[in-house]
């Protein structure tokens, strides 16, 4: 019998170190040992144990905590597997649904541990591309059709090929797990549950580019993925999977891990690079490209971590069967971070060209809240804001863009009808201004401006007008940004302007916000017919906006701001949150 | 790099291979906006306005980071384009504080440069401070005297302890002119052949005579009056404008060729129709001559005196003997100055006043004046109607009044108060309520309601081709003196180019200016007391009419403009953002919004850094580091705070990075970085470039030297060179010696480390300054 305990990021925020500690006293001097593996993805059970039975069978116990975990512990020592506490089918779904590339050793092996991933057929891909020559290699990946997954989809051959091309002979492989999108962590996922699979992809690209050394750029936020990425090349190099003659090919490589101060804008190629060269991370001008004069002015190719994580598939599988996978244009997986509002949050991986809504619905189950789908955020702040009606829209490159989303790195929010579509756009715009570099004014004063003018329509100080000009900004930022970063920023304001104009609309003719949302816009308002008359509320109101007429209170619209006193004063729960018309 | 062919806007263009699109723009001639780019330097690709479409590519590509391919189609205007640049210029301008012009010449109708010569005067430079002055003013020593000064209102030292005294520094200087043998006369372009009638030699007129004679046209003005200066002589009393000052200022304009016709009356002497024919073209500036009446019952009495027709007569001598009591109907500068005359012939004067004090439109420190010497205020009393005693005006009836709600003037409207009517008796009634146009003489000419003549406010024209107007004759009435001058000098403007077929209106162009300046932007300005105004004692001055200002000295006019906050843009004549501003009105798109208020960094003593003019484009970092190689500055914060700053945020001088070659300040597009030197005013002004060789080494680099008149404001290194602290400052500072003295001890230690960091690059050695004297006596041994 195995036992696996998720002990990602995730896992140990959800107590599973808690857990653990219970099962290795319950099991001390018996022959059961837990195994700690990375998450597998759902995030939404943690604490997770997953048991595989010595037939091969799976049974998921999760949500634990350290009674339950007591009972479950005490069980498996007798040999019982108890049904309490199994994840229902309806939520093994989420597994079910999946098809498992880049995440295929998460949450089964010991990130920690070399051999669990030997154990597990790791490194055969490295030894069968030493088998090629470096060329072939990157035909293999050409014939995968294997696209960048760090947000623009360019072909990840294509760039191999380029800096292969160059004369230099030093070149690098950057790995780029600088995730900054809000509710984003596939890379993070990843680099904590199956750290050698990204280290492996890193050393087939040099081999196949004609690199000597690896750097791999992660977010000095995720101290874990950090840690055992440290771990893995260590670990790497005593098994001669790194340094000198590899394996015997005679190819020598190194990988370095290098911690990111933590800037979104560092996730851009150019801004990546200075930042590794110890400069202030801002974008330069393209051409050259990165692939021409990167590193230190040398050839370079830089990948997201999940394509990465692809290559040793593609090797093992053959180009063919990763080929077969997805749609015309984009090929194989894609990994979603399911996140927001979403019952069954967590990270999936599913074939390209499924729709957003079998993601959504089937495998994260909808709305933890049961409300209506409202949006879907994907792409992160680069991306857009898609409404439940798009929900049919196939996952690839072209449809996602032509929605004015883009596919992005794997971020997919969840909004439901209690979400306020202003508000999340002003949320998103401050993100970005927060995070640009400063040298484009388009950006670094637009995103500024256009924040504003989302704070003034929430407060209810918007008029027509403001939407005319967020618009005519947005394209001004759009087309005068220097980096991807910049040109994309307005893409939650303009997807929203174009899918939601209306909820914009309410809030500066009507000043009403229908989700509930924005403050200024609210106010408190009493029930008559459900009110008691024990002037309770109007005690608790700082602002003396409740008074009494008649032995009815009521409250003034005007003075009310919303602090919502009132209503945890009011023991007959009489007192609801408006705007407008519309109440709760 | 082998040749190749691209179409720029349609035009085969042949260049270099592996250039970039920036370039080959620019050295074809073809017009690219940029802020960022420096051909010396990297391309950057920030400011994001060197936009171009490029044939088979739907986003814009910056032309500065763009390298040609041969066969390339690039187009560099289209309505994308010149709406991202627009944007892109509008928001930075959103975050772009400062004040391109510093308020008083903001505030000024005439656009008088103030901060320009008030830093003359403080440097001693009053021969260029007077013709600075000249360059919108013609009668500054008449101006400097009896303009309501609109600057001194705007002046922000008044949020400290009072406004400059600018007007008077005007006068200062003017005066220190006329007193010369041979003063200023600006230089006269040779006769154009053709003639400008001009009528009416008021300071409209004779500014329009001043600045059209300068373009070589010649120039006759027709005057009614037996002497000329209108109003300044007619209806301002002499104690406030002596008249040889009028006289003499008058002269100077004639010098210039400008002939004077007196006792010519327009529709009497002469006719507009032929002076049309005679001449081409023909300005009309015949001022607001006729005092308007009480509007009262009795008001067309005989005895009634007109304000106006009072001073006039006075200053012709035919004033009729006024009684014991006098009576002054009005509260503005007229009936002040009728008030002060009176008193100045021996009579109890009274002025009566419908509102009260505060809503006086006279000057408020002209009351004071005037109520030293003795005059009777009597407010709230609105005349109500005018008795008679032997057919002659004999005393008022006066309805007293209280103050209600604010009128369309957004003064307190006087009502009525029911019942309390009060009558005096006086010798002599003089209304001074306002003034009008008389409308004689103006055939043909389109009238206002008003009887003022109806001139475009862009192009000062009438409906009669040929003729234009201007002053208190046409549209809104009559204004100050100075607005009358700013019509003349701006009509002259037209005229000239009618007179050369040339079609030119007047606006004042767009500047920046900082709305939300308050006393906190401040906080760092050391105390620096007013210099006040000395004037002969009441007691003595009602005996005449001898001029009761005394002038500044010389020491009281350099202390007073040592005052000078300096508010206006060092950068006004070099700046490339505000043309761009202008040519892509990015004004009109301003989104507003906060602003950053980081204030200034003074702490250089050769370099002064106002951040919130910087827009970012990099320019000084990237010259510091890639030029230089000292990396004194680089990029700090993030997202909208970013700024170029020294590292760590720390004050310039305290950088120890810093080897102040000024480098930057020459690399900056606006005024966020400048050149100063300590304690000394360095007003922005249109400086003229000479060639000239820096003297304090074998090098002897090739520099550029800034002049105004013959006064050297700064040096700089010449096209591509990179100059040292001592070839950018040495000269400068060496010029300026005197005003070194200011510095204390600790502020002399900072220059000297400063202006020693780029030494060693020559010398190889440090030398030792213990004071400023060292350093000055250095700098003249290395030049010997």
């Amino acid at each position: 019998m195995k036992l696996l305990l998720g002990l990602g990021s995730c896992g140990i925020a959800a107590g599973a170190l808690e857990v653990e500690k219970v099962f290795s006293k319950v099991f001390q001097g018996s022959s059961l040992s837990l195994q700690r593996v990375g998450c597998n993805g759902m995030c939404f059970a943690e604490p997770l144990l997953q048991v595989i039975t010595d037939e091969g069978e799976s049974r998921y116990y999760g949500r634990l905590n350290a009674d339950s975990a007591q009972e479950l512990a005490s069980d498996l020592l007798k040999g019982v597997l108890p049904d309490a506490g199994v994840l229902p089918q309806e939520e093994m779904q989420f597994l079910q649904k999946q098809t498992r590339i880049a995440l295929r050793h998460c949450g089964l092996i010991d990130p920690e541990n070399i051999d669990s991933y030997l154990a597990a057929g790791g490194y055969k891909a490295l030894e069968k591309a030493f088998t090629l020559a470096p060329e072939e290699v990157i035909e293999q990946v050409l014939l995968a059709g294997l696209r960048g997954r760090g947000g623009a989809g360019f072909g990840a051959a294509t760039k191999w090929q380029a800096a292969r091309n160059e004369q230099e002979k030093i070149k690098y492989i950057v790995c780029n797990a600088d995730e900054g999108d809000p509710g984003a962590f596939m890379d993070r996922s990843l680099c904590e549950g199956d750290p050698h699979s990204v280290l492996q992809g890193i050393i087939i690209a040099g081999y196949a580019v004609g690199a000597q050394e690896g750097l791999l750029y992660v977010r000095a936020e995720y101290p874990l993925a950090v840690h055992r990425l440290q771990i893995a090349v260590r670990d790497a190099e005593k098994k001669g999977f790194l340094g000198k003659n590899i394996l015997g090919s005679g190819f020598d490589f190194t990988i370095r891990v290098v911690q990111g101060a933590g800037a979104f804008v560092c996730g851009e190629e150019t801004a990546l690079l200075a930042s590794l060269e110890g400069k202030r991370g801002m974008p330069q001008p393209k051409p050259p490209y990165p692939a021409a004069c990167g590193y230190k002015g040398k050839p370079t190719v830089i990948n997201n971590v999940e394509t990465f994580a692809n290559v040793p598939w593609i090797l093992e599988n053959g180009p063919e069967a990763f080929a077969a996978m997805g749609t015309s244009d984009s090929k194989g997986t894609k990994v979603f971070a399911l996140a927001g509002k979403i019952k069954r949050g967590g990270l999936v991986e599913v074939p390209m060209g499924i729709t957003l809504g079998q993601v959504v619905m089937d495998i994260g189950g909808g709305t933890v809240s049961g409300r209506p789908v409202k949006a879907v955020q994907i792409g992160g702040p680069s991306g857009g804001c898609l409404p439940a009606s798009l929900l049919d829209t196939p996952i690839d490159y072209a449809h996602i863009g032509r929605t004015g989303a883009i596919m992005g790195s794997g971020g997919l929010i969840v909004i439901d009808d209690s979400d306020c579509i202003v508000d999340m756009a002003r949320f998103f715009m401050e993100f970005c201004c927060h995070e640009s570099c400063g040298k484009c004014p388009s950006c670094r004063i637009g995103t500024q401006r256009m924040k504003e003018m989302l704070e003034k329509i929430i407060a209810g100080k918007g008029n027509m007008e403001d939407l005319e000009k967020l618009n005519e900004m947005a394209l001004a930022i759009r087309d005068g940004s220097l980096c991807g970063l910049g040109s994309s920023a307005p893409n939650p304001v303009l997807t929203t302007m174009r899918y939601f104009p209306e909820e914009y609309e309410e809030h500066i003719k009507d000043k009403r916000c229908t989700a509930l949302q924005c403050r200024a816009l609210l106010h408190y308002a009493v029930k008559e017919d459900e009110c008691a008359g024990c002037g309770l509320c109007a005690d608790a109101c700082p602002s003396g906006a409740i008074s009494e007429k008649e032995n009815i209170w009521q409250i003034n619209k005007e003075k009310c701001n919303a602090c919502g006193l009132c209503c945890q004063a009011c023991p007959n729960k009489s007192i609801h949150l408006c705007s407008g018309e519309v109440t709760q | 790099m082998s040749e190749i062919k691209i179409l720029i806007d349609g035009q085969e263009v042949k260049t270099q291979g592996g250039q970039n699109l920036l370039e080959i723009i620019l050295a074809a001639g073809i017009e690219m906006p940029h802020l960022c780019y420096q051909e010396q330097l990297r391309p950057y690709g920030g400011c994001g306005l060197c936009l171009v479409e490029i044939e088979g590519s739907r986003k814009l590509f910056r032309a500065c980071s763009t390298s040609a391919e041969d066969g390339m189609s690039v187009i560099t205007q289209s309505l994308r384009i010149n709406s991202v640049r627009r944007q892109t210029l509008a928001l930075l301008l959103s975050d772009h504080r400062g004040d391109c012009i510093a308020p008083c010449k903001n505030a000024c109708p005439g656009g008088n440069d103030c901060q320009g010569y008030i830093g003359l005067i403080a440097n001693g430079r009053y021969d260029e401070a007077i013709s600075l002055i000249k360059e919108t003013i013609p009668l500054p020593a008449c101006i400097g005297r009896i303009c309501p000064h609109p600057c001194q209102e705007a002046c922000r030292r008044d949020l400290l302890e009072g406004t400059l005294h600018i007007s008077h520094l005007k006068q200062f200087a003017a005066d220190l002119d006329l007193a010369k043998d041979q003063p200023y006369l600006p230089k006269v372009e040779t006769a154009s052949g053709k003639k400008v009638a001009i009528v009416g030699a008021g300071p409209s007129g004779l500014s329009a005579a001043y600045f059209l004679a300068q373009k070589g046209h010649q120039i006759k003005i027709y005057e009614a009056m037996p002497k000329p200066g209108g109003m300044l002589r007619y209806g301002i009393p002499k104690y406030r404008l002596p008249r040889e000052v009028l006289d003499k200022e008058i002269f100077l304009i004639e010098e210039l060729g400008v002939e004077i016709c007196c006792s010519q009356k327009l529709g009497q002497d002469i006719e507009l129709e032929e002076l049309r024919r005679k001449y081409d073209a023909v300005y009309i500036a015949v001022g607001a001559w006729k005092s308007s009446p009480l509007g009262c019952q009795g008001d067309d009495l005989p005895g009634i005196l007109g304000g106006i027709e009072f001073l006039k007569q006075l200053e012709l001598g035919c004033a009729p003997a006024l009684g014991k009591k006098v009576a002054v109907v009005g509260g503005g500068n007229t009936a002040i100055d009728v008030a002060r005359s009176a008193i100045r012939l021996g009579s109890d004067v009274t002025l009566v006043y419908r509102r009260s004090r505060a809503e006086m439109p006279a000057e408020p420190w002209e009351v004071n004046e005037a109520e030293e010497e003795g005059l009777n205020l009597r407010f709230l009393s609105a005349v109500s109607g005018v008795f008679e005693a032997n057919g002659q005006a004999a005393g008022l009836r006066m309805q007293k009044m209280r103050l209600g709600a604010p009128d369309e003037s957004g003064r307190p409207k006087p009502e009525p108060i029911p019942g309390q009517i009060e009558e005096q008796t006086f010798d002599n009634i003089i209304a001074a309520v306002g003034q009008q146009v008389s409308g004689e003489g103006l055939m043909g000419l389109a009238l206002s309601p008003k009887k003022t003549i109806v001139a475009d406010v862009k192009d000062f024209s009438t409906n009669l081709e040929g003729v234009f107007a201007g002053g208190d004759a046409t549209n809104r009435g009559p204004g100050i003196a100075i607005e009358a001058i700013a019509d003349g000098k701006n009509a002259a403007f037209v005229i000239d180019g009618y007179i050369r077929g040339e079609q030119r209106t007047f606006a004042k162009p767009f500047m920046v200016a900082d709305a939300n300046f308050s006393k906190d932007d401040l906080k760092s300005v050391p105390p620096c007391p007013s210099v006040p105004l000395q004037y002969q004692n009441p007691q003595s001055r009602v005996k005449d009419f001898s001029e009761i200002v005394l002038p500044y000295s010389e020491k009281e006019a350099q202390a007073e403009a040592f005052r000078c906050l300096e508010c206006g843009c060092d950068a006004l004549y070099s700046c490339r953002l505000l043309p761009l501003l202008r040519q892509y009105e990015a004004y009109e798109q301003n989104p507003g919004g906060s602003m950053h208020r980081r204030g200034l960094d003074l702490s250089h003593p050769l370099i002064r850094r106002d951040i919130d003019k910087c827009i970012l484009c990099g320019l000084c970092v990237r010259v510091c580091s890639e030029k230089v190689g000292a990396m004194a500055l680089d990029f700090m914060e993030r997202g909208f705070d970013s700024q170029a700053s020294p590292p760590f945020m720390q004050a310039l001088a305290a950088d120890a990075d810093c080897i102040s070659c000024g480098e930057c300040v020459v690399y900056c597009p606006t005024g966020a970085l400048s050149d100063r030197w300590p304690l000394g005013k360095t007003p922005p002004l249109a400086a003229t470039q000479k060639a000239i060789v820096c003297p304090y080494c074998s090098e002897h680099c090739h520099m550029v030297g800034e002049y105004y008149g013959d006064w050297l404001l700064r040096v700089l290194p010449e096209g591509n060179e990179r100059a040292c602290s001592l070839g950018r400052y040495g000269l400068p500072l060496e010029s300026n010696a005197a005003s070194l003295d200011r510095l204390d001890k600790q502020e002399e230690m900072t220059l000297l480390r400063n202006i020693q960091g780029d030494l060693m690059r020559f010398n190889g050695e440090m030398p030792e300054f213990v004071g400023i004297n060292d350093l000055i006596s250095y700098l003249q041994n290395l030049r010997a």
